[in-house]
C-alpha cells in the first residue's frame, strides 16, 4: 500500500508551482464550489499531480480560504493506486496491537472526515472493489460505507474527490468503467507547448532560457516517437530531471542521455535516434 | 625481248609500252641472263590469268626502284609468279607491299644521310655510325622480306587455293613489317604459321584480327600463342576493339595473359569483363586495377576482381592493399572469388571498414526514428538514386556516402543531408501558395523572363535560408553544417566561369558561409555586395518562404542582366534536389485525405462529400492555415488546418474535383521492396542484401472461392473449428482471493485472522491461483505459389470421408461423401485448408495472417499478402485468398525471412511460421549449379534458424513425397510433416497449428 502525505503544508508554506495552460484552475475551483468530483486526465509526468498539489494550497492555504480548510492538517491526501489496492486500503481496517483489535482509518475514510482534497492517482489500476466503493462518494449521496465497523461515514462538506487516469498506456482491459467515469468532471491534461515547457523546465531545474527552450524542443521531438516502443513520450518532469542535471555541471549532452534516452525506452535503435536528436540540438 | 613485248602487247598496249621503257633502262643495270630472266617474270606474271598484266605492270613499276639489288629484284619475282597461279590479286598486294617496305628504307636513308651531314660532316665516326644504321636498316628490310617470304610461302602451300587469304596475309605481313621492328614481324609471322597448322577459318581469323589490330606487342602474344592459342586470339579481338583503354596498361596485362596461358587457364571471361569495364577507368585506376591483378591468384581472381573493379576505391592504395590482404587465400576457391566479388559479407564489411563509408541501409531505421522525430510525420526514409530528395512523402538519401574517409564524418554528411530535408518540411518550405494554383512554384517561376534562372535563384536562397534557420534553432546540428558545409565549398569551382556562373557561384559559396575567391572582377564585386545584402535578409529568424522568394526576385534583378549561360549550376550535394511542387502538392493531398478521413468518421450517415451544397467558392489554399509563425514541425500546421470551416468546404463539389486533380497530380507511391541476406554454405557467409523482395498487397481479386470452398467442406470446417475451440489459453494469469490454490494471499490472510479476531466472521478466499486466461498468438501461414503446385491431385487421393472420431488419425480411406471433384490443384488444396483454417481461428480471436510466395531469382521474390496480421478478415482478404495463383519458382529463404520479420513485428509471445510447399526451394540462380538442390536447401535451413533465433516457431508440411530427404536437413524432426495424401491437408494443418500454439 501506498499512501503518502505529500504535502505537508502547515509545516513548509511553499506554494507549489504550477503554470496554468487553460483554464483548468477556473473549472477546478467552480468544481470544488459545488463539491463536483473532478477527474484528470492525461499522460505521466505533465503535471497532474502537481496541479491537484497547487489547487489544495489554493484551497486550503491560499489567501482566501476559510478558517475551516486552513485547520485541516492534511489538505490533500494522495494515493498512488496499485492493482493490489483493495477497499479495506482505503478505508481502514482493524490491527493488532497486543492482544486487542485497533481501528485504523485510512486515507479516504481520513480526508472523508477532515474534509480534505483526496487524490487517487492512476485510479485504474487499482482493484475493482475499490472503485466501486467511491461511487457512494461521488454522487448526491456523499457518503462512505465502512463495512467492516458497520457504519457509514457523512463526507465533511469541504470533502472533495479527486482522481486521475492515463487513458495513454492502460489497456483495453484496464479501462475505466462508464459507471465509474460518469461521476466525475472530467479535465484533460497533455504537455504544454515548446514554450510553456521551456518555462516550467527553466523554473523547476534552473537551468538558462537558451537551455530550457533546448530542452522543450527535444522533448516535443521525442514525443513524435511515441509509437515506436514506448506508449508515452518523455515527460516534463525528465526533462525537468535533465535540466537540473545540467545546472549542476553534467555536460547537456550526458544530462540527456541519463535522463532522457536511456529513462525512455529500452529500444536500442530509438535511443540511438534520440541520441542523435540530443546531439542535433545541443552543442558539443 | 621483242618477242615478250610483242606477246604483251596483244595481251595490253599500255604494259607493253611500259615494259619497253622501264626494260631499256634496267637493261644497264641486269646482266645479260638476269635481263632475260626478268622478262620472263614479266610474262609469267601477265600470262598468270585474269588481270595478270596488273601484276606485271605493278612489277615492273618496282623493277626500278630494286634495279640497284637484281638479285632480290629477280628473287621478289620468282616469289611473286608463284602468288599469281590462283588470282592476280596475292601477287598485286606482295608487290604493293614490296614497294611500300623498299621506300620506307629509301625515305630512312634519306633522311639518315641529311641528319648525318646536317649534324657535323667532320665527325666521321658518327657519319659511320649513321652509314652502319643505314646498312642495318636495309638488311632488316631484306631479312623482313625473308621472313615473309618463308611464312607465305608455308601458308600457300598449306591453303593453295585462297586467293584471298593470301592477300590478307601479304597487307597485315608488310604493314607490320614497316611499322614495327624485325623481331615484332617475326613474333607475327611465327603466330602466323601456328594458325596455318590450324584450319583455314582460325588463320583467316587471325589475319583479320591482327590487321585490324597491328600495334600489338607481337612477342608476348607469340608466346601466349606457344602455350594457349585461343587464348592469343581473344586478347587479339580484345585488344582491337578497345585499343584506346588499354594503351597505358598494355605491357602489364598482356605479361598477366601470358601468365595466365602458361598455366593454360583461358583467359576469355576475364578479357570480356575487362572489355567494359577499362573503358570506364582513367588510366591510373587502369593501371592500379592490372596491378592488383597481379596479385592475385590466377585468371579467375582476376575475373572477380575486373568484376568489382567499379565499385572499388582503386586509387586508394592503402585501402585496396588491406582489402586484398585480408582476403580468405586459404579456402576454396568460391569463398575467394565471393570475396573479391565483394559478395560476401565479410568482404563488404572489411572495405567499409577501410573506406569509413556508411551503408544507408545500415542506418535506416535510425535515420527513419530520427526524421519522424524531428518532422512528427511519417516521412519515409528510402534509398535513392543520385542526390538526397524528397516529394513531400519520402526522403531518398544516397545509399552509400564516401564523401570523406572517416565513417564518423559520413555519417554526419547523412545526417546534415536529411536534417537539410527535414529543415524544408519545418521551415515551411512547402507553405508557399500563388493564388489557386497547385503548382505555386513553377507558376512563379514562369513569371519571370527565365524561368530557369530564377528556380536556380529560388533554390539557393530557399537552401541558404534553411541551413541558417537550422543553425540558429540546432546548436548541435549547427557544428555538423559547418563542417559539411566547408567541405562542399571546397568542392565548388569558381575560375574561368562566366559572370553568370560566378555571381550564382559565389552566391552559393556565401550560403555556405565561405569566402570568395580572390580577385574577382570588379563587376561581380560590385554585384556580389548587392547579392549578399539582400541574402542577409535570410539570415533573420523570421525568414520564411516569401522572404525567400523576394530575395530571389530582387537578385534575379541583378543576374538576369547578365550573359546568358545554359549551362545548369552544380548542385551543392548535401541539399540534394527538392521536387518543390510534388512536395507541396504531396502535403496538400495527405492534409485533405486526413480531413476526408475525419469527415468519414464523424459523419455516421455517410453523406456522400459530392452531393452537398454549391455555395462560395471554395479555396482549398486556405486549407493550409498553418500557423507560419509556430515552428513545431509540419504536424502541427497539418492540425491547424482542420477547422471546421474546411470541412464545410469539402462539401462543395468545386472542391471536390480540386481534389481529385491533386490527386491525379500526385505520384503513386513507389512499390515496396525489401533487400535480404542470403546464405551461401559454398563461402560459409551471407551474400549481402542479395535478394530482392517485393511486397504485394492487392491480387487479383477470385471473390467466389471463399464461399465456394465454405460450402463443399461445411463439415470438414465445424471440424476444423471444433478441433482448434478445444485450444485453451496458454498464458497463466494469477488470480488472487480463492478459495483453493497454490499459494497464501497473505494480505487476505492477516485479514482473515483480524477478523475473527475482532469476532467478525472472516472470508476463506485467501489464496492464489494460477489460471490459464489468455492467448497470445500470431500464426502466419505462408504458401508455396510455385509452378509445381499446378499440378492436379491425383483422382483417387481426392475423396473425403467425415470421420469425427477419427480426426488425429486424419481420414480413412472409406468414402461415404466424395467431397472433391476432379480438376484439383495442390495450390487449391493449400488454399482451401487455409480457408477452413482461417475461418475457424475468426472463432478463437489468435491473429493471423496469410501470404504467399513465389518469384524468379534473386533480383525478383515476389510475397503476397492475402490478409496482414491486424487486418480483418474480409471480403478484400478473403478475395486476395482466393486470387493466388501457382506463378514461378520456390526461393524460400528470401520468403521465410520476411515472414519471420512479420510475425516479429507483432511482438505476440507466441509466433507460429507454418509453411506449406510442394518440394524443395529452388530457383534458376539459387546456387551457382542449377541442379543441386544443396544451396537453396541451405539457405533455407538457415532462414529457418534466423527465425527461430527471432522466436517464430515454424512448421513444414510438404505434399512432395520425397520431402523427407531434405526437410530432414532443413528442421528437426518434429517441426515438419511430409503428407503422403494431400488430401488430409485441412485435418493436418489444423493439428498442427494446435501443436504450436498451445
Amino acid at each position: 500500500m501506498t499512501v503518502s502525505n505529500t504535502e505537508q503544508l502547515s509545516t513548509e508554506p511553499k506554494i507549489p508551482y504550477y503554470l496554468p495552460l487553460a483554464d483548468e484552475v477556473e473549472i477546478f475551483l467552480t468544481a470544488y464550489e459545488q463539491r463536483l468530483p473532478v477527474l484528470l486526465k492525461g499522460p505521466t509526468g505533465c503535471g497532474k499531480t502537481r496541479f491537484v498539489e497547487y489547487m489544495a494550497y489554493r484551497l486550503f492555504r491560499g489567501e482566501n480560504s476559510e478558517e475551516v480548510r486552513r485547520s485541516v492538517q492534511e489538505p490533500l491526501q494522495t494515493v498512488a493506486c496499485h492493482e493490489d489496492l483493495s477497499a479495506t486500503d482505503l478505508v481502514g481496517r482493524f490491527l493488532l496491537q497486543g492482544d486487542e483489535t485497533v481501528w485504523q482509518d485510512g486515507p479516504l475514510s481520513r480526508s472523508v472526515k477532515d474534509g480534505s482534497i483526496c487524490y487517487l492517482d492512476e485510479i485504474v489500476e487499482a482493484r475493482k472493489d475499490s472503485t466501486v466503493l467511491i461511487h457512494s462518494l461521488t454522487d448526491h449521496r456523499r457518503i462512505l460505507p465502512v463495512e467492516k465497523q458497520g457504519i457509514t461515514l457523512d463526507a465533511h462538506a469541504n470533502f472533495l474527490l479527486v482522481i486521475s487516469y492515463n487513458p495513454g498506456y492502460q489497456n483495453v482491459l484496464k479501462d475505466l468503467k462508464p459507471s465509474t467515469r460518469q461521476r466525475f468532471i472530467a479535465i484533460d491534461f497533455d504537455y504544454p507547448d515548446e514554450e510553456q515547457e521551456a518555462g516550467v523546465i527553466a523554473h523547476e531545474s534552473g537551468v538558462g532560457e537558451t537551455e530550457a527552450m533546448e530542452l522543450a524542443r527535444l522533448g516535443a521531438r521525442v514525443r513524435n516517437l511515441k509509437h515506436h516502443g514506448f506508449d508515452e513520450g518523455v515527460s516534463t518532469r525528465l526533462l525537468v530531471y535533465a535540466g537540473q542535471m545540467m545546472v549542476k555541471g553534467v555536460a547537456p549532452i550526458r544530462a540527456c542521455e541519463v535522463a532522457i534516452c536511456k529513462a525512455v525506452t529500452d529500444d536500442a535503435d530509438v535511443q540511438q535516434a534520440i541520441g542523435e536528436l540530443v546531439r542535433s540540438i545541443f552543442p558539443a | 625481248m621483242t618477242d615478250i613485248e610483242s606477246r604483251l602487247r596483244r595481251l595490253k598496249p599500255e604494259v607493253a609500252d611500259q615494259f619497253a621503257r622501264i626494260g631499256a633502262v634496267l637493261r644497264a643495270d641486269l646482266s645479260e641472263t638476269e635481263f632475260a630472266q626478268w622478262g620472263d617474270v614479266c610474262w609469267t606474271l601477265a600470262d598468270a590469268g585474269w588481270h595478270g598484266w596488273e601484276v606485271t605492270n605493278d612489277f615492273i613499276a618496282l623493277s626500278l626502284d630494286l634495279a640497284n639489288d637484281p638479285t632480290q629484284l629477280l628473287q621478289v619475282g620468282d616469289y611473286c609468279t608463284a602468288l599469281v597461279s590462283t588470282s592476280f590479286e596475292p601477287g598485286k598486294t606482295y608487290l604493293r607491299g614490296v614497294a611500300e617496305l623498299n621506300q620506307r628504307s629509301d625515305y630512312k636513308n634519306q633522311r639518315a644521310k641529311t641528319k648525318s651531314t646536317k649534324i657535323n660532316s667532320a665527325e666521321i665516326n658518327g657519319a659511320d655510325k649513321k652509314g652502319a644504321e643505314t646498312k642495318a636498316s636495309q638488311n632488316r628490310d631484306e631479312q623482313s622480306l625473308l621472313l615473309i617470304h618463308e611464312t607465305g610461302r608455308e601458308i600457300l602451300n598449306r591453303f593453295q587455293q585462297s586467293s584471298n587469304m593470301h592477300a590478307n596475309f601479304f597487307k597485315t605481313a608488310f604493314a607490320i613489317a614497316i611499322d614495327q621492328d624485325l623481331d615484332m614481324l617475326s613474333a607475327w609471322c611465327r603466330l602466323a604459321s601456328l594458325n596455318a597448322r590450324l584450319e583455314r577459318s582460325s588463320l583467316l581469323e587471325f589475319l583479320d584480327l591482327s590487321f585490324a589490330a597491328q600495334q600489338q606487342n607481337w612477342i608476348i602474344l607469340a608466346d601466349i600463342g606457344v602455350c594457349h592459342r585461343d587464348n592469343a586470339m581473344a586478347y587479339l579481338k580484345f585488344s582491337g576493339k578497345i585499343r584506346y583503354a588499354i594503351s597505358p596498361v598494355e605491357q602489364p596485362l598482356a605479361e598477366l595473359a601470358l601468365t595466365y596461358s602458361k598455366g593454360q587457364q583461358s583467359i576469355d571471361e576475364w578479357l570480356l569483363v575487362l572489355g567494359k569495364v577499362l573503358p570506364l577507368l582513367t588510366e591510373s585506376q587502369a593501371r592500379a586495377l592490372i596491378e592488383y591483378t597481379g596479385l592475385l591468384n590466377g585468371v579467375f581472381e582476376a575475373t572477380a576482381l575486373a568484376e568489382t573493379a567499379s565499385r572499388l576505391p582503386l586509387t586508394q592504395h592503402e585501402v585496396l592493399n588491406a582489402w586484398l590482404e585480408g582476403r580468405p587465400v586459404n579456402e576454396n576457391e568460391k569463398i575467394r572469388l565471393a570475396y573479391l566479388k565483394l559478395e560476401s559479407a565479410v568482404s563488404e564489411q572489411c572495405l567499409q571498414e577501410l573506406l569509413g563509408q556508411v551503408q544507408l541501409h545500415e542506418e535506416q531505421r535510425l535515420l527513419q526514428l530520427y526524421a519522424e522525430a524531428m518532422s512528427g510525420t511519417r516521412l519515409k526514409i528510402e534509398v535513392g538514386e543520385g542526390l538526397p530528395s524528397s516529394d513531400g512523402q519520402v526522403i531518398r538519401l544516397p545509399s552509400l556516402i564516401d564523401q570523406f574517409k572517416d565513417r564518423t564524418e559520413n555519417f554526419r554528411w547523412l545526417k546534415t543531408a536529411l536534417i537539410h530535408q527535414l529543415g524544408c518540411y519545418e521551415f515551411g518550405t512547402f507553405d508557399y501558395r500563388r493564388g489557386d494554383s497547385f503548382i505555386a512554384f513553377e507558376d512563379q517561376f514562369r513569371s519571370f523572363e527565365q524561368p530557369m534562372l530564377a528556380e536556380t535563384l529560388f533554390t539557393i536562397c530557399e537552401s541558404a535560408r534553411v541551413d541558417w534557420l537550422v543553425a540558429r534553432r540546432y546548436r548541435g546540428a549547427a557544428a555538423d553544417l559547418l563542417l559539411i558545409k566547408t567541405a562542399a565549398a571546397q568542392d565548388r569551382a569558381f575560375e574561368g566561369l562566366s559572370q553568370r556562373r560566378q555571381l550564382l557561384e559565389s552566391m552559393v559559396l556565401y550560403s555556405l558561409d565561405t569566402r570568395l575567391p580572390k580577385p574577382l572582377a570588379e563587376s561581380v564585386r560590385v554585384a556580389t555586395v548587392e547579392l549578399f545584402k539582400y541574402m542577409d535578409q535570410l539570415k533573420d529568424a523570421g525568414a520564411d518562404v516569401q522572404t525567400s522568394m523576394a530575395v530571389m526576385a530582387a537578385c534575379y534583378s541583378i543576374v538576369s542582366g547578365t550573359e546568358i549561360d545554359v549551362k545548369p549550376l552544380e548542385p551543392v550535394l548535401y541539399r540534394g534536389l527538392i521536387a518543390f511542387d510534388d512536395a507541396s502538392i504531396n502535403l496538400q493531398l495527405t492534409a485533405l485525405e486526413d480531413l476526408e478521413a475525419d469527415f468519414a468518421d464523424s459523419d455516421d450517415d455517410g453523406v456522400q462529400m459530392t452531393g452537398a451544397s454549391d455555395e462560395a467558392n471554395p479555396n482549398i489554399d486556405e486549407l493550409q492555415a498553418g500557423d507560419v509563425d509556430n515552428p513545431s514541425a509540419v504536424i502541427s500546421a497539418d492540425e491547424d488546418m482542420i477547422v471546421p470551416d474546411d470541412l464545410d468546404r469539402l462539401e462543395d463539389p468545386a472542391g471536390m474535383q480540386k481534389m481529385e486533380r491533386l490527386k491525379q497530380e500526385r505520384k503513386e507511391p513507389a512499390e515496396i521492396t525489401y533487400r535480404y541476406d542470403e546464405w551461401d554454405y559454398v563461402i560459409e557467409d551471407y551474400r549481402r542484401r542479395w535478394c530482392t523482395l517485393y511486397e504485394f498487397r492487392n491480387l487479383e481479386q477470385d471473390v467466389d472461392f471463399v464461399p465456394d470452398t465454405l460450402s463443399e467442406h461445411r463439415a470438414l470446417a465445424t471440424k476444423v473449428r471444433r478441433q482448434l475451440n478445444m485450444l485453451r489459453p496458454e498464458l497463466l494469469r494469477k488470480v488472487k482471493g480463492v478459495a483453493d490454490g497454490e499459494e497464501l494471499d497473505l494480505e487476505r490472510a492477516i485479514e482473515a485472522v483480524v477478523d475473527r479476531k475482532s469476532g467478525v466472521s472472516p472470508s476463506e478466499n485467501i489464496y492464489i491461483q494460477r489460471q490459464r486466461k489468455e492467448r497470445d498468438v500470431a500464426a502466419l501461414f505462408l504458401l508455396d505459389m510455385s509452378a509445381s503446385t499446378d499440378d492436379l491431385i491425383e483422382a483417387e487421393a481426392t475423396v473425403y470421408v467425415e470421420n469425427d472420431d477419427d480426426y488425429l488419425h486424419g481420414f480413412s480411406a472409406v468414402s461415404d461423401e466424395p467431397v472433391k471433384e476432379r480438376g484439383k490443384t495442390i495450390l487449391d488444396l493449400e488454399k482451401e485448408s487455409v480457408v477452413l483454417m482461417a475461418e475457424a481461428l475468426e472463432g478463437l480471436g489468435d491473429s493471423y495472417a496469410v501470404c504467399g510466395f513465389s518469384g524468379y531469382g534473386r533480383d525478383r521474390v515476389e510475397f503476397y499478402v492475402c490478409k496482414d496480421f491486424d487486418e480483418p478478415y474480409n471480403y478484400h482478404a478473403k478475395g486476395n485468398i482466393g486470387g493466388i495463383k501457382p506463378c514461378r519458382s520456390t526461393r524460400m529463404g528470401p520468403a521465410i525471412r520476411h515472414a519471420s520479420k512479420m510475425l516479429a513485428a507483432t511482438e505476440s509471445r507466441i509466433k507460429a511460421l507454418i509453411i506449406i510447399s510442394d518440394g524443395y526451394p529452388q530457383d534458376f540462380d539459387y546456387g551457382q549449379d542449377r541442379n543441386s538442390k544443396d544451396y537453396g536447401i541451405k539457405d533455407t535451413t538457415r532462414a529457418l534458424t534466423e527465425a527461430s533465433q527471432q522466436g517464430v516457431q515454424s512448421f513444414c508440411l510438404t505434399v512432395d513425397p520425397s520431402g523427407h530427404d531434405y526437410l530432414r536437413e532443413m528442421c528437426p524432426d518434429q517441426q515438419y510433416m511430409v503428407m503422403q495424401d494431400i488430401t488430409q491437408l485441412p485435418d493436418e494443418l489444423s493439428k498442427v497449428y494446435r501443436g504450436l500454439t498451445s
